[in-house]
């Protein structure tokens, strides 16, 4: 077993404190769900994770490697941004050799999400099948942990069921998702975080996250 | 390694068919040779990256960053094979 330690991430843009403190850990088979309200900074701590951003403070830990560098990651984190990332000129059954290990590369090949667009480029793509392209890849890919940044937005509700199915049968990997469709984020999560002003709170129920004024209290 | 090489290969060719197209263009002036051509090269290669991947495809870098390698390794790999060509030019 396999596990990711993040803690005393602090960052800053100019004068405005963003994340103060942050402490999450996450274990393979574990599957962690991070809230939060538009501009509370979650892409933020993903992207200080996955160190493609460089918090004013920050320890992140896999296993007993201190990563520092984007090539500390490699294999042990893949992160899912919100946004398309594909290269647009690759064809999708190149881009699954990249990502996945054989036995992977096998299942997502024969998924049938993947196989009508294994000879498809990005660039034909609607936004939703491209969307179930880029978390299928990201989910299978090779790295032990997975940070999923919205992806449940543009996906039909029974696409968001079936990737809900395939992210819980990894059970070798560890997963740190965030989505508005938080009901779906509450249903596949193991531990809930809220990040709310500036700070990580772990979350044990919905009352709490009225009470964190995440929800609105008709609900 | 092979993967590194696909990556780096996926960067790199929508950069260099325009930055080698440019450097010949540029050359034409004062003549094309190797010398004139590394020269135009050593600007307009960055100058290609920097407007195809900084402007245009910024959210590319998160692809590879998934396999290990940084905007700033990027950078880095650019201004050294531009600075390196026109070294190379210089002791030939």
């Amino acid at each position: 077993m396999s596990k990711l330690h993040i803690d005393s991430i602090t960052k800053s843009f100019g004068k405005k404190d963003i994340l103060k403190d942050i402490y999450l850990s996450c274990e393979t088979g574990n599957i962690c769900g991070l809230l939060g309200r538009n501009g509370s900074g979650k892409s933020t701590v993903f992207q200080i994770i996955f160190g493609t951003i460089k918090g004013d403070t920050q320890y992140i830990k896999f296993n007993d490697i201190i990563l520092k560098n984007q090539s500390d990651r490699k294999n042990r984190i893949a992160y899912l941004p919100q946004h398309s990332f594909l290269p647009k000129n690759i064809k999708i059954k190149n881009l699954i050799d990249l990502f996945c290990a054989k036995e992977n590369s096998t299942k997502i090949s024969q998924s049938k999400f993947i196989q009508p667009f294994l000879n498809e480029t990005p660039n034909t793509l609607s936004g939703g099948e491209l969307r179930i392209v880029e978390v299928l890849l990201i989910i299978y890919s090779k790295a032990e942990f997975v940070l999923l940044d919205e992806p449940f937005h543009s996906l039909s509700p029974k696409t968001v069921t079936e990737i809900k199915t395939i992210i819980k049968q990894q059970t070798d990997k560890g997963f740190i998702i965030s989505d508005h469709q938080y009901h779906d984020v509450l249903d596949i999560s193991d531990n809930i975080f809220l990040l709310s002003d500036t700070h990580l709170k772990p979350i044990k129920d919905l009352t709490e996250l009225k009470r964190f004024n995440y929800l609105p209290t008709t609900i | 390694m092979l993967i590194n090489l696909k990556v780096l290969w996926i960067f790199y060719r929508k950069l260099l068919i325009p930055a080698v197209l440019f450097s010949l263009l540029t050359s034409i002036p004062a003549g094309i040779n190797f010398e004139t051509f590394s020269f135009g090269f050593l600007f307009i290669f960055p100058l290609m990256h920097y407007f195809i991947y900084e402007l245009r495809l910024k959210n590319e870098y998160h692809f590879y960053a998934n396999f290990g390698f940084s905007r700033i390794s990027f950078w880095m790999i650019t201004v050294a094979f531009s600075i390196i060509l026109k070294l190379i030019s210089v002791i030939l």
